[in-house]
């Protein structure tokens, strides 16, 4: 079922992130809105950023286009977690 | 094709994910043949034209190509096998299966054919916008985060569904292997698909 109130978005966001990229839940649920993602984890490759955001689309039940995705989206856990919960509340 | 396990008994014909899928599923798909020849079940793993050990470079071929292959590669193993096989369909292989003449239809997690483009797509707008380049999507050969997919193979893809009413279906986890960053394997997925399969399978012989 898609998430679409606040905790559950953000719960969200970080099981997508920890399933996707193999982070441990532990260190992921540690993140803040200033822990850099895109440049401060390893391996955020095309195919792997497009991952993360078909996953992040099946799950909230959302649509991201592409015009959306910028290197910023991706710059933090906040920019990210801010991003799908606009999203999800439409 | 990667043919494992014994000759008499059920034979099945696995249809693998398509494109990236299948390096993720590959563990996956092996680790399932080898239970399943375990059951006493064959299984057939082809590559389709293009992909694989196939000689066939995918910048030529069209998704029509892939139905062919479906249907050659149901025949094949129908005359190998003495009657048509069953058919079980991981992913994009869900669009491919009703070409095989399988006598019946099992599925995991069947993908749409547009959703799977609109993926490949979005990978290769990512790599576009890092790099500075562009693929436009008028172009007969589009590289597709490594894929060159031509213009009849996309349009076939984009409208590609899978046919209503398998026999069976099993439905995907969040988080599953295709969505991760690197390949990877899941061996109590791959015993719990057999053991589905094999349930299946009875049912279909009971018939």
């Amino acid at each position: 079922m898609a998430a679409t109130d606040t905790d559950g978005i953000e719960a969200t966001v970080r099981a997508v992130l920890a399933d996707v990229l193999a982070i441990d839940p532990a260190r992921v649920a540690r993140f803040t809105d200033e822990t850099p993602l895109f440049g401060a984890l390893p391996e955020l490759d095309s195919m792997t950023v497009a991952g993360l955001l078909t996953e992040l689309e099946d799950r909230l039940g959302i649509r991201i286009e592409d015009d959306e995705v910028s290197g910023d989206l991706l710059s933090t856990f906040g920019t990210l977690l801010r991003f799908a919960e606009g999203k999800a509340a439409r | 094709m990667l043919v494992r396990g014994p000759e008499d008994g059920p034979q099945v014909v696995l249809l693998p994910p398509l494109f990236e899928e299948m390096n993720f599923t590959r563990a996956l798909l092996a680790e399932l043949g080898r239970c399943l020849a375990r059951q006493g079940v064959g299984s057939w793993l082809p590559d389709l034209p293009g992909t694989g050990e196939s000689r066939h470079p995918l910048p030529e071929l069209g998704w029509q190509d892939w139905l062919d292959a479906a249907r050659a590669i149901g025949d094949a193993v129908a005359a190998r096998a003495g009657g048509n096989p069953l058919v079980c369909a991981f992913r994009g292989g869900a669009l491919l299966d009703h070409a095989l003449g399988a006598r019946a239809r099992w599925r995991y997690a069947p993908a749409d054919g547009a959703a799977l483009l609109r993926h490949l797509v979005r990978a290769q707008r990512i790599a576009d916008r890092e790099s500075g380049t562009d693929t436009p999507a008028s172009a007969t050969v589009m590289d597709l985060a490594g894929y060159g997919l031509s213009a009849p193979m996309r349009a076939g893809l984009e409208g590609a569904k899978p046919t209503p009413d398998p026999d069976r279906e099993f439905a995907a986890a969040a988080g599953a292997l295709w969505r991760r960053a690197e390949p990877g394997r899941d061996d109590a997925l791959a015993h719990l698909l057999a053991s589905d399969i094999c349930d299946w399978i009875e049912t279909c012989v009971a018939r």
